[in-house]
């Protein structure tokens, strides 16, 4: 038996199909798991396995049984020089899957793990030939590394895990580096050119204003220089001298101030001197408007005067009444003469129209002569005048100038009446506004004296505004000239944070060069252990591949796949394939092989790579689970009797549903007394699986 | 050969061959730019003693050198606008590591803020499957070689600013590939 540790006994609660806490003693001897599945047979390989290594069969996978209330533990008493241990496994509370060893020595003295196993300690539960498990679920099937078991058997076999996890370890590193790197570079690069540019782009404006400056003189301002004309040009705006409220102030808030109060005091000055032109300019308003009143009426008057000298002019002494009488005369007389006019007319017509000479007067009664009438007639035509006496129409048009001119009379005095109120209006209006009573008297001549003063006063107002409007334009373009001095300070001090900056990124690029320099580095050391591990494989992999095509051979008994090889091409990854010494120049994949040559291969390499003397790990232990699936009874038969022999120098544990084969194979090919068998012949939800051990 | 310190942006130097360089640029379109600075990479290989054999103005690589009798392979590349990350191709890898025993360097003209060259043997770059960035180039370049190859690109430019501007890439590469300096 090896010189390591062996299980003695098993104690297991609530751990996968378990409840309640189960011993189960092995004293040390093989064990042989036998019964149907679903009984417990491999929760108990894999308390064994959870309780050296701490890992389950699968990532993540839940090892509690979730429906038993107290703690998941697995206690294994291990035994080596017939000194017993306990290595007592409880899971953590929580969901982290997570869980703490202790081992105690025969006293119940804690002890390092890492002083007394120290190889158990670091080797992965998946790893090391020592430990194979064949899993009973193909799709359930998974690595935890990206290594196969076979590889890490190989490895392992050849004393290259350590340096096979380094490869591994380092190519982590490599991408975890990269990928660093990677997310640096880019964000680096921009910054850099950020920074860059910004500089760049400082340095022009800085030099446009350097080549036009806004202040006097050759010299560069200082800052505290600048801050000094501020002051000063804040004194000039508000007359007064600068307080204490502006110490301390940045030359930018010193030129806030120096606009704010600049704005104010034009607001301030400008409105109070509008506002008074305004007033002026009213009141002058009001003078201009009384005047032209006054001016109206006098304008008025001597528009009546003409009218009236008119008037006596056309009446020329009458009235216009008489005038209406003379017209009635003679509108009278002119219509007797159009009378008999008309009489003498018709006369000579109805004349005409008789035939007899002598015509009968029935007024008269008596009879004349048809032509003395005639003549008669026509000399009383001739006699009267031609047209209507000229008189009349004279005297008509005169009549009818009189009314006119009366009523251009009245017009006018209603227009001066009119005028003469506004004047009272106005000169009321004019009284209540102003300072100074208005005289009643007040003529034309004093108003436009009046006006000339206030046109006086409006003139030397508009000339103060224009004063306050250079003065105010020539503060402005200092204040402007001092922002723009301000701005050659802002880039001036942001220029400095850039240079800061740029110092300071000077470090964070030498980081990024360590950082690109760890990178190669790791990759140069990647390099040199994978040339190394592939150097040592191509010396010793014919060798191993001899041994796993002897006991591949033995295990399957295959006519023609009698060999397996490890090509050299993808060196350090190991891949097996299979070839035929009938023609081994041609390989193939493992994928060829019938069901029991793939699940023999399963153990193919624990067979062919355990010859060694020494333990791999402080417990040398083979977990077997189920390792005949697809096995015929003759292979069955093989296994066994392989096992027989490996048991000689290690302890088994092997879990078969093949109770009966193994019943009739195991008595046949271990010694008496060298090995019990576990059978689980019942299970309840209470309380687990209820196991039948018997010593063989 | 006596390393000096890298032209600064604002210092003469740096300045007059950035305004150069702006001047090329301006010039012509980014193409046109991109073969004028690989005809004065072959002038920079000049200055520093190597023997131009070819300036290649289509395929791989674009400049071949000679020095102290061993091969030296370039594939050129300028920068014209922002940095923008970089991968050599296959067809580029092919050519500057071969079999051949050359070596080879991936040669990047940067333009702002001042002109210089990021030299990066390229075995450096194999098996970055990624494109890099100017932050990692310059952390992988060799930065000796680098500045050597500044240093007589900011002079170059100083000194022979227009007839590098008024000369075309054929006229440029011919009068490297015969030993005739700017």
């Amino acid at each position: 038996m090896a010189k390591g540790f062996s299980v003695r006994s098993v104690e297991i609660e609530g751990f996968k199909g378990f409840t309640t806490r189960k011993r189960i003693d092995f004293g040390g001897r093989h064990v042989f798991l036998l019964g149907q599945n679903g009984n417990g047979k491999s929760s108990i390989i894999e308390a064994v396995r959870w309780g050296l290594f701490g890992s389950a069969r699968r990532p993540n996978e839940i090892v509690a049984n979730q429906g038993y209330g107290g703690r998941c533990r697995v206690d294994i008493a291990l035994v080596r020089d017939g000194v017993e241990w306990h290595l007592r496994r409880t899971l953590n509370m929580g969901t982290s899957g997570g869980s703490d060893a202790v081992l105690t020595d025969a006293q119940g003295t804690e002890q390092r793990m890492q002083e007394i196993m120290p190889q158990l300690d670091s080797v992965d539960a998946g790893e090391g030939m020592h430990i194979i498990f064949a899993p009973q679920s193909i799709p359930l099937r998974r690595q935890p590394e990206d290594l196969t078991a076979f590889e890490r058997t190989v490895f392992s076999h050849l004393g290259l895990t350590h340096p096979r996890a380094l490869l591994e370890y380092l190519g982590n590193l490599n991408i975890t580096q990269e990928s660093t790197e990677r997310e640096l570079d880019e964000q680096l690069t921009n910054m850099r050119h950020e920074i860059d540019s910004e500089i760049d782009d400082l340095g022009r404006r800085r030099s446009s204003i350097i080549s036009a400056p806004p202040w006097s003189g050759g010299r560069l301002p200082t800052r505290s220089a600048s801050e000094r004309k501020a002051r000063d040009l804040i004194a000039e705006i508000t007359g007064e001298q600068t307080d204490e409220a502006l110490d301390g102030l940045s030359l930018g808030a010193l030129l806030d101030n120096a606009e704010n109060a600049l704005n104010d005091r034009h607001d301030h000055d400008q409105s109070e001197l509008e506002d008074e032109l305004l007033k002026v300019e009213r009141r002058k308003e009001k003078f201009e408007s009384l005047n032209a009143y006054l001016e109206k009426i006098d304008q008025q008057k001597i528009e009546l005067q003409h009218i009236k000298s008119k008037a006596v002019e056309i009446l020329n002494g009458a009235s216009r009444d008489d005038l209406r009488e003379s017209v009635a005369e003679l509108r009278r007389k002119a219509g007797a003469l159009a009378l008999r006019r008309e009489i003498a007319d018709n006369g000579i017509q109805l004349l005409e129209l008789e035939q007899e000479e002598q015509i009968y007067c029935p007024v008269c009664a008596q009879n004349y002569s048809r032509h003395l009438l005639e003549d008669t007639l026509h000399n009383a035509v001739e006699q009267l005048p031609e047209e209507a006496s000229p008189d009349l129409e004279q005297t008509e048009t005169r009549l009818e100038q009189a009314d006119a001119l009366s009523k251009q009379f009245h017009s006018i005095r209603a227009n001066i009446n009119t005028l003469q109120e506004a004047v009272l209006e106005s000169k009321k209006q004019i009284n209540e506004e102003g300072d100074a009573e208005l005289p009643e008297s007040a003529d034309t001549e004093t108003l436009t004296s009046l006006i000339r003063h206030y046109s006086n006063i409006s003139n030397s107002i508009g000339e103060q505004i224009t004063d306050r409007e250079t003065w105010f334009d020539e503060k402005q373009a200092r204040l402007t000239k001092m922002k723009e001095e301000e701005g050659y300070h802002r880039i001036q001090r942001r220029l400095a944070e850039l240079h800061q900056s740029q110092n300071k990124f000077a470090r964070v690029e030498d980081s990024y060069r360590n950082l690109v320099a760890f990178g190669q580095s790791v990759r140069a050391m990647r390099q040199a252990v994978s040339d190394a591990i592939t150097a040592r494989l191509k010396e010793d992999l014919p060798k191993v591949s001899n041994n796993l095509s002897e006991v591949f051979a033995s295990l399957t008994g295959h006519r023609w796949y009698d060999r397996l090889v490890i090509p050299n091409a993808r060196l350090p990854k190991l891949e097996l394939r299979v070839s035929s010494t009938n023609d081994p120049q041609v390989e193939y994949p493992t994928g060829v092989l019938n069901g029991q040559a793939e699940s023999a291969l399963d153990l193919v390499p624990y067979f062919a790579l355990s010859q060694t003397e020494d333990a791999p790990t402080e417990v040398y232990l083979v977990l077997l689970d189920d390792p005949t699936r697809a096995f015929d009874e003759d292979h069955t038969r093989i296994l066994v009797e392989r096992l027989s022999s490996l048991g000689e120098r290690v302890q088994l544990i092997v879990a078969s549903h093949e109770t009966s084969r193994f019943r009739n194979l195991v008595p046949k090919n271990f010694d008496s007394g060298s090995y019990v068998i576990v059978e689980p012949v019942n299970w309840s939800h209470d309380d687990g699986p209820e196991l039948s051990v018997e010593t063989g | 050969m006596a390393l000096n310190s890298p032209s600064k942006p604002d210092s003469r130097e740096g300045r007059c061959a950035r305004e150069c360089i702006d001047r090329i640029r301006s010039d012509a379109s980014p193409a046109e730019f991109g073969f004028k600075v690989q005809a004065l990479a072959a002038h920079v290989l000049l200055r520093l003693g190597y023997q131009i054999d070819a300036v290649n103005q289509s395929g791989h690589p674009d400049i071949v050198a000679t020095w102290a009798g061993r091969e030296f392979r370039f594939e050129v590349e300028a920068e014209v606008g922002r940095p923008r990350p970089r991968k050599l191709t296959d067809a580029d890898f092919a050519s500057l590591i071969g079999d051949s025993g050359a070596i080879g360097y991936y040669a990047l003209a940067i333009a702002f803020p001042a002109p210089k060259w990021v030299l990066v043997q390229a075995s450096k770059l194999a098996g970055r499957n990624y494109p890099s960035s100017n932050m990692l180039l310059e952390a992988l370049s060799d930065k000796d070689y680098s500045l050597e190859w500044s240093r007589e690109y900011n002079l170059l430019l100083c000194q022979s600013c227009r007839q590098i501007k008024s000369a075309s890439f054929s006229v440029l590469s011919e009068m490297a590939r015969t030993g005739r300096g700017l």
